[in-house]
């Protein structure tokens, strides 16, 4: 929790921080960070395999924000 | 080599079956044909798993059949943007959908236009942003009719020895199958036929994506040994070259950002039934992505298979890449029926396209103009629409003498317009205090600069790339583009906030 919601400022209208959204952008901003041959997977040279990799792992980060958000939308809702 | 006869027999056999259904539709329930563009909507009020299986499949068109294999093989590594694009559009959808989605729910839009003409309190500039999503669906349309024409090439191609005969009956028999099917079944028979099209692409993709590295000698390693000996891979081959950094992050970001905001795709999210749904099902499509990401590999995987290499080298089609590939690994019956996933892969999405084009001018358009419009007459302008937008699409094809092997250009041109409509729509959902007409200034400025840059960086020829060299190296063409229209947008409403010609805001809020 401490991780995703690191700070109170609201961006956007949803009133929601999805901090988490803005960490897989980060990372895949990094280019050269990923850009390289080895270690290879099954074949595969590592600027592969690892963007492969992060499918899974957004997936599975955007459903714990969606669920987060989806408590700030319910709170909305109740607001109205 | 396979079996043809049997690969024709399933694809005939199961096309009759999607056809009778597709082509049906138009007689079932026909009262409701009126309310074409309420249908249309309407007809979406999903759950999240549901609308997560269905939008899911409408991913997988000739975009990720057959542009992004093709593009990988020709020129390498870049094309594997594809990936992180895909990850990074549904966080936008996540986000600024969600957004989109309360405005339009609370004041009853039902197109990204609407919102903008209510927000801006501007039928000119909505009007504009209504034309830039239809004439940005026209390149996208181009690019289904191509993979069509992908794969009935290399079923004909065995039947046949003349190639450029073949090449033009396919893209001809593609052309009127199409126009058919939008023109008699409409939105109705796009949605009747959503399931089992979803069902064999789906099917198809996890099968091919699998079976076909398996059915390899040595997977991926030799395939990428090879390729880095016999390609010509001018991004790279294994990793992607490090002056090419910029445009792989220009070309995935600025294709997350356009993707949502074509016509077909903005509809279909704010018919959701809540937000939740827009949100959860939006999380749970990168793993549709894993698909993609594999058949993107295909570019490189036929340097491991030499027939299918063959194949592709003597027609010099790059589009042929996974069709090659199938025909060359698998057992003639599910070659069939995965080509037949290939090919509604690419009917049933520019059906869609084009209707939704077709609603757009109705809506924001003519009835801009006309607003007694009739519904039979609606429903008519509709229906004839889809054809000429299809005509227009073909000569996309021609006009810009697209090559078939770079067809993901098409889709990334479609990019460069749609990209202009972001300051209106995107921007517009976050701050409140945009100039109208500076929004105008912009779009005119960012299409003219999109339009003349890819034409340059095209050498006026065929329509091979849409990157453009600028003094941060090579960069998509949209990117460059937009930096431009926002430049614009952004000074002019300063300046007339100066002089005192502010405008305020008189339509919604941020917040609201």
């Amino acid at each position: 929790m401490i991780l995703i919601r690191y700070h109170n400022k609201k961006f956007f209208t949803t009133g929601a921080e999805p901090s988490i959204l803005y960490l897989i952008g980060a990372i895949l901003f990094q280019v050269p960070m990923y850009n390289r041959a080895d270690p290879k997977f099954l074949g595969l040279p590592f600027f592969y395999w690892f963007q492969g990799l992060w499918l899974f792992i957004a997936t599975v980060m955007y459903v714990i924000a969606v669920l987060l958000l989806s408590k700030d939308d319910e709170q909305e809702e109740v607001q109205k | 080599m396979t079996n043809m006869n049997v690969v024709l027999g399933v694809f005939l056999s199961l096309f009759t079956i999607f056809a009778i259904l597709g082509f049906g539709a138009s007689r079932w329930r026909k009262g409701n044909l009126n309310n074409l563009s309420e249908w249309a909507l309407a007809g979406r009020r999903l759950g999240p798993y549901l609308a997560w299986f269905l939008v899911g499949g409408d991913l997988y068109t000739a975009y990720t059949f057959i542009a992004v294999p093709s593009a990988e093989y020709a020129k390498g590594s870049i094309y594997l943007f594809a990936t992180p694009y895909v990850m990074t559009t549904f966080a936008i959808a996540i986000v600024a959908m969600a957004s989109l989605w309360k405005m339009s729910r609370k004041n009853n839009y039902i197109t990204g236009v609407d919102f903008v003409r209510d927000r801006f309190k501007s039928r000119w500039l909505a009007m504009l942003i209504a034309a830039t999503g239809i004439i940005a669906e026209l390149p996208y349309i181009a690019l289904q009719i191509v993979g069509m024409k992908a794969v009935l090439e290399i079923i004909f191609v065995q039947y046949f020895s003349n190639y450029l005969f073949v090449s033009e009956i396919a893209l001809l028999i593609s052309f009127i199958v199409l126009s058919a099917f939008t023109f008699w079944s409409g939105l109705r028979g796009a949605a009747l036929t959503a399931v089992m099209k979803d069902a064999i692409i789906l099917i198809s993709v996890v099968v091919v994506v699998i079976a076909v590295p398996l059915s390899i000698h040595g997977g991926f390693s030799t395939a990428f040994a090879k390729a880095k000996a016999e390609s010509h891979m001018f991004t790279g081959v294994e990793t992607l070259l490090p002056k090419l950094t910029n445009a792989y992050i220009s070309l995935f970001i600025l294709s997350a950002l356009t993707l949502y905001f074509y016509p077909h795709a903005i509809n279909g999210v704010l018919s959701a039934k809540n937000v939740r749904t827009v949100r959860l099902s939006s999380a749970l499509l990168p793993m549709y992505g894993v698909g993609l990401f594999l058949l993107t590999l295909f570019g490189v995987l036929i340097f491991a298979v030499p027939d299918a290499l063959n194949l592709v080298r003597t027609t010099g089609n790059g589009a042929l890449v996974v069709p090659a590939l199938l025909i060359y690994t698998m057992p003639p019956w599910f070659v069939g029926f995965a080509l037949l996933g290939i090919f509604i892969g690419g009917l049933v999405p520019a059906a869609v396209m084009a209707i939704s084009q077709s609603n757009l001018l109705v809506r924001n358009i003519i009835k801009e103009f006309k607003k007694d419009l009739k519904p039979e007459t609606e429903t008519r302008i509709v229906k004839w629409a889809t054809v000429v937008f299809k005509f227009l699409a073909l000569g996309f094809v021609f006009a810009l003498g697209s090559s078939d092997t770079y067809a993901i250009s098409l889709q990334l041109l479609g990019g460069v317009f749609i990209a202009q409509t972001l300051p209106a729509i995107l921007l517009g959902l976050y701050q409140k205090n945009l100039n109208k007409n500076g929004l105008l200034a912009g779009w005119f400025v960012g299409m003219i600069a999109g339009i003349y840059l890819m034409l340059q960086a095209n050498h006026f020829a065929v329509l091979k790339t849409a990157l453009g060299n600028t003094p941060f190296g090579l960069l998509y063409i949209a990117a460059s583009s937009l930096a431009i229209n926002l430049f614009v947008v952004y000074v002019w409403t300063y300046v007339a906030r100066i002089v005192g010609h502010r405008q305020l805001p008189t339509g919604v809020k941020a917040g609201e």
